[in-house]
C-alpha cells in the first residue's frame, strides 16, 4: 500500500479542476468497484480533474489518459490523497 | 457443416465492431461512444477455405456480470470455440484486466492490439513479443480503422491457443499481476498535450464547453437547413418537375386516362401537383425522396461526424445535470439525437441507460416530444411560408413538453435513476471513407422504412377517401377536432395517415388551406399523439406491452391538452 497517513484523505469532489490527487478508497460495491478500476481509476494511481459540471453535475477526471465523467454523488464516495 | 464459432471480445470503445466489419464485410454501426453494441451481431469469416462464425459480443470491462451486457458476454464466452480478445493499445493497463479474465478461461485466444498507430503519437512503446510471452498467446498489432494489420489477423486466427502461463485469479492478484506486466511491457515517454487534447479538455469544461456546444448545435442545423434547401432546389426539383413529372403523368394518361387507377396513381387533378395530389407515383415519391431524403442525408452526415469524432460523450457531460433533473442522465442524449434523425434507431439507443424507469422516460419523452427528421423536414416546409416564428412555437411547445413531462415522469415512475458514470473517449479524426459508409447505411435504412410506408400509406388513405370511410370519420371526430382543437374536420385523414408516416401526414395538411395558427396546432398533435406504427413496434419490444399501454396513454392525453391549450393562446 502506498497511502500511509489516512488523515489527508479527501473527497474527489474537494478537488478543483487542475488539481491532481491520487486514489485511496473506492468506496463503493465491489461491482461499481471493479467498473472504476477497469475505467484506470486505480488506488495508488494519480488522477486529474478536468472539469466539473455546475450544479452539482459531474466531474470529468483524467485518470492515466483515459478521461471519466462521474456522477457528483458517485465521486463523493472516491477519496483521494490531495496531491496540488 | 458446422462452421467453428469465434467471438469478438473487448472493453467499450476499443474498435471492437470496426475489427469486425474488417473481417467479415459486414456492415455495422460504430460510433465514439462507449457501449453501442448492446445487441451481438453475427457474421461468417472466411480463413483458408474455412468458414467460422463470427460474434461481435456486446462490449465489456470485465467478465463480472454487474450489468445486462457483461452477463451476456461472460454467458456467451462458453459458446466461443476461438476468442478474439481486441484490446486498446493505448490503454493497455485497464484493457488487461478483461484480457486476463478471458485467458484464465482456458479457451483459444488471440490478441488483437488494436488502435496501435496511436500509440506512436501518445509516446507509449509496446514490446509485443515481450507481452505475447508473458501472456502465452499470439498478439497481433492492428489499426482497424485503416484496415492495418487485420489480414496478419485473420491469417493467425488458426493459430489461437489456450494460454499456459495465465492460471484462474483473485481480483487482488490480477491487478498485481497487471501492474508487473505493465512494469516489463510498456514504457510511456513525456510528451506535450496534443492540440485534440487542449480541445477535448475545452469541451467538457462548462465555461468553454456550453458556448461550444451551442456553436456546434447551431452549425449542424445550419449546414443541414441550407445545404438542404439548396439540394431541392438544385438537384431534386428539376428532376421531379422537369423529367419525372411530365414523364410519369404522360405514362399514367396515356393506358388509364381516367378512373380509379389514374386516381390512385397520380391523384384526380390533371394539373401535376406533386404535394397535394396524393397519388402514389406523385405524392408518395416526392415528399419522402425530394422534400425529405435532402435533409436526411444531410442530418446523417452531420450526426456520424459527430460520432466519429467524439463528440457526442462530451455533450453527455454538459447535459447531464438537467437530464438528471427529468430522472435520466447524460447519455439520454444519444436516444434524443438519434430520435431526431429516426425514432426507430432512437428507441433502440435507449439501451445505452441502465434502468427500467430511465429506458421508460427516456422512450415516452422521444415519442412525444422529439419529432424524426422527416417530420421536422415537412414542418419547415408546410410552416415556413408562414415565417420563423411559427416554427420556432412547434419545436418551443416541444422542447416545453420534454422539460415537464420528464419532471412528472421522474416522479411518478418506480425505479432507481443512477448517477452517469462514462468514459470519455478522445477525439479522434474521422475516416472520410468510413463516414460516407456509415451515413450510406443509415440512408439506407431510412429509405427502405419510409419509403414502402409511406406508399402503403398513401394507398390506405386513397381507399378510405373513395370508400366514404374519410367522410364518415371526419363526422365522427369533428367535435373534438373543431371545438376542442379548431381544426377543420378533414385534418382526421392526416391523423389517420400519422399512424404510418408523419412526414405525409403533415403534407396532408396542406390541401385543407388552414392558417398558420392551425397548421401550428396541428403539427404539434401529429407530432405527439402517437409514434408512427414502426416506432410503436420497436417500443412495444423494448418496453413490454404494460409499460407501451402507458406511454400511449399520455401522449394522448398529452396531445388534446396540448393542443386545447394551444388553441387558446394561439386563436
Amino acid at each position: 500500500m502506498i497511502m500511509s497517513d489516512k488523515g489527508d484523505l479527501v473527497p474527489l469532489t474537494t478537488l478543483i479542476p487542475g488539481e491532481m490527487g491520487r486514489v485511496a478508497v473506492l468506496g463503493h460495491g465491489r461491482g461499481r468497484q471493479l467498473r472504476f478500476r477497469t475505467m484506470g481509476l486505480i488506488e495508488g494511481r494519480m488522477i486529474r480533474v478536468v472539469a466539473t459540471q455546475p450544479m452539482r453535475g459531474p466531474i470529468v477526471v483524467d485518470a492515466g489518459g483515459t478521461q471519466v465523467a462521474i456522477g457528483r454523488r458517485m465521486a463523493t464516495q472516491i477519496l483521494v490523497e490531495r496531491m496540488g | 457443416m458446422i462452421a467453428n464459432q469465434i467471438l469478438l471480445m473487448g472493453s467499450p470503445n476499443v474498435g471492437k465492431s470496426v475489427v469486425f466489419s474488417r473481417l467479415t464485410g459486414v456492415n455495422v454501426i460504430s460510433s465514439n461512444y462507449p457501449g453501442t453494441t448492446i445487441d451481438f451481431t453475427k457474421g461468417t469469416v472466411r480463413i483458408g477455405g474455412r468458414k467460422f462464425d463470427l460474434i461481435d459480443v456486446p462490449g465489456t470491462y470485465s467478465l463480472e456480470p454487474t450489468s445486462k451486457a457483461e452477463e451476456v458476454a461472460s454467458k456467451m464466452l462458453q459458446t466461443g470455440d476461438i476468442i478474439i480478445n481486441v484490446v486498446d493499445a493505448t490503454n493497455l493497463e485497464r484493457n488487461l484486466y478483461l484480457a486476463l479474465e478471458i485467458l484464465e478461461k482456458k479457451k483459444r485466444t488471440i490478441i488483437s492490439l488494436n488502435m496501435w498507430d496511436e500509440t506512436k503519437h501518445k509516446g507509449i512503446d509496446i514490446d509485443v513479443g515481450k507481452l505475447e510471452e508473458l501472456l502465452g498467446v499470439p498478439i497481433v498489432p492492428t489499426c482497424a480503422i485503416s484496415g492495418e494489420g487485420i489480414s496478419d489477423l485473420a491469417s493467425m486466427i488458426e493459430k489461437a491457443k489456450i494460454s499456459e502461463r495465465i492460471r484462474p485469479m483473485s481480483e487482488e492478484e490480477r491487478w498485481k499481476k497487471i501492474g508487473e506486466i505493465i512494469g516489463k511491457v510498456q514504457a510511456v515517454r513525456h510528451r506535450h498535450h496534443t492540440i485534440w487534447e487542449r480541445l477535448s479538455d475545452a469541451s467538457v469544461n462548462p465555461i468553454t464547453g456550453i458556448p461550444l456546444a451551442i456553436i456546434v448545435v447551431i452549425l449542424m442545423f445550419q449546414v443541414i437547413v441550407t445545404l438542404g434547401n439548396l439540394i431541392i432546389e438544385y438537384v431534386m426539383d428539376p428532376i421531379f418537375y422537369n423529367y419525372y413529372g411530365p414523364f410519369i403523368m404522360n405514362a399514367v394518361n396515356s393506358f388509364a386516362p381516367s378512373g380509379l387507377l389514374h386516381d390512385i396513381l397520380i391523384g384526380t387533378a390533371t394539373e401535376l401537383n406533386f404535394v397535394e395530389s396524393f397519388g402514389l407515383l406523385t405524392t408518395g415519391l416526392y415528399v419522402p425522396l425530394d422534400m425529405v431524403l435532402p435533409f436526411v442525408i444531410l442530418f446523417y452526415l452531420m450526426l456520424s461526424l459527430m460520432e466519429d469524432v467524439g463528440y457526442l460523450p462530451r455533450l453527455a457531460v454538459l447535459v447531464d445535470t438537467g437530464l438528471h433533473r427529468l430522472g435520466l442522465h447524460g447519455s439520454a442524449i444519444v436516444p434524443t439525437i438519434l430520435g431526431l434523425g429516426c425514432n426507430v434507431p432512437g428507441a433502440l439507443a435507449t439501451r445505452v441507460l441502465e434502468t427500467k424507469k430511465q429506458r421508460f422516460i427516456a422512450a415516452t419523452l422521444m415519442a412525444i416530444a422529439v419529432p424524426c427528421m422527416a417530420q421536422s423536414a415537412m414542418i419547415f416546409g408546410v410552416l415556413g411560408k408562414f415565417g420563423i416564428k411559427w416554427i420556432i412555437i412547434v419545436y418551443g411547445v416541444l422542447f416545453l413538453l420534454y422539460i415537464c413531462i420528464g419532471l412528472v415522469l421522474k416522479r411518478i415512475v418506480g425505479g432507481e435513476s443512477p448517477e452517469l458514470l462514462l468514459e470519455v473517449p478522445p477525439y479522434r479524426m474521422p475516416l472520410p471513407s468510413a463516414l460516407l459508409k456509415k451515413t450510406g447505411m443509415r440512408v439506407r435504412g431510412f429509405l427502405a422504412e419510409a419509403v414502402p410506408f409511406v406508399l402503403l400509406g398513401v394507398f390506405i388513405v386513397n381507399i378510405l377517401y373513395i370508400s366514404g370511410a374519410i367522410q364518415f370519420l371526419s363526422d365522427l371526430f369533428a367535435p373534438i377536432l373543431t371545438t376542442l382543437l379548431g381544426l377543420p374536420e378533414g385534418a382526421i385523414a392526416a391523423l389517420i395517415m400519422g399512424f404510418l408516416r408523419k412526414d405525409i401526414a403533415i403534407g396532408m395538411l396542406l390541401p385543407l388551406g388552414m392558417t398558420a395558427e392551425q397548421l401550428t396546432i396541428a403539427s404539434v398533435i401529429l407530432c405527439t399523439y402517437f409514434p408512427c406504427i414502426a416506432t410503436f413496434v420497436v417500443l412495444l419490444r423494448e418496453l413490454g406491452l404494460k409499460d407501451m399501454l402507458k406511454a400511449t396513454g399520455l401522449m394522448v392525453v398529452v396531445s388534446l391538452t396540448v393542443g386545447m391549450l394551444m388553441r387558446v393562446i394561439l386563436i
